[in-house]
């Protein structure tokens, strides 16, 4: 049996070292990015005015509940469907090492200088930035290439901001495909 | 409007960049393909700088996929759909 995959997000206050959200949501099924740092406000309800920033969406990955020996060759990318004219995309670099992953901070709609991979143009997933693995939470450090598989493993967090000018259209944005590639075995 | 030559993720070049600052005192640089990378408020000239060599050291690489390339696949796969006559297109997911 594969490993059960779900998909978290934290949010809300910095707590704690390393600095985690306050709230951790679970069975999360979208990247709605908004002004707004609360997991369940509907982006309807927290447009991103032109010019301004998306709150950082600290999304992360949970690997749980499945029979696998290891996780390894995480990959993260925009892989299909381009965004409209004043909008860009920012996330996390490529981690090589355990101090590369993006540490959380209280989401805000400022423009986050710690997010410079440029991913508003869609890639091959193959170029895409390298995800690092661990056994407890997102923000713990111990991350490694590859996990293994004995109990609950978490990703870095894959954080993600939309990046806007006033060129930006009014009405919602072109609905992208963002991938999170890995092996499992 | 001053100009800086800054790497452009989506070109995969190093291009000029027109520099503006925003309402929110962020600095824009947008390149001439419209695309754009803001820098925060309250950087130094260093940090400035710094934030600028990591665009290219943190983007260049990237294999990317134009609308245009992206149209293309879409074609093909619905020609091999049509040429089997498979009209359930169904994405696959990952049932894990």
């Amino acid at each position: 049996m594969a490993a059960t995959y779900d998909w978290q997000e934290d949010t809300g206050t910095a707590t704690g070292s390393p600095a985690k959200g306050t709230t951790r949501t679970t069975g999360v099924t979208d990247i709605n990015w908004k002004n707004s740092g609360t997991q369940g406000t509907a982006y309807s309800a927290a447009p991103i005015t032109a010019g301004n920033n998306s709150f950082q969406k600290a999304t992360f990955a949970k690997f749980t509940n499945g029979t696998f020996n290891q996780v390894s060759g995480g990959l993260w990318a925009h892989t299909a469907t381009a965004f409209g004219t004043g909008l860009t995309l920012k996330g996390g670099i490529s981690i090589t090492a355990d101090t590369d992953r993006w540490l959380y901070v209280t989401p805000s709609a400022t423009t986050d200088s710690n997010l410079t991979t440029n991913m508003t143009s869609a890639i091959a997933i193959g170029s895409g930035v390298t995800i690092w693995y661990g056994a407890t939470g997102p923000e713990a450090t111990g991350k490694a290439a590859s996990v293994d598989g004995s109990v609950d493993r978490f990703s870095v967090y894959l954080t993600t901001q939309l990046q806007t000018t006033g060129s930006a259209a009014a009405g919602d944005t072109a609905t992208v495909t963002l991938t999170h590639q890995y092996n499992e075995n | 409007m001053p100009t800086r030559e800054i790497f452009n993720a989506n070109t995969q070049q190093v291009e000029p960049a027109e520099l503006t600052v925003d309402h929110n005192n962020d600095i824009v640089a947008t390149f001439q393909d419209g695309s754009f990378l803001k820098f925060p408020a309250g950087l130094d000239r260093q940090q400035f700088e710094d934030q600028i060599n990591l665009v290219q050291v943190h983007n260049q690489g990237q294999e990317v996929i134009t609308p245009e390339y992206e149209a293309a696949k879409e074609a093909e796969r619905a020609a091999s759909l049509a040429l089997i006559g498979d009209t359930s297109d169904v994405p696959q997911e990952n049932a894990g």
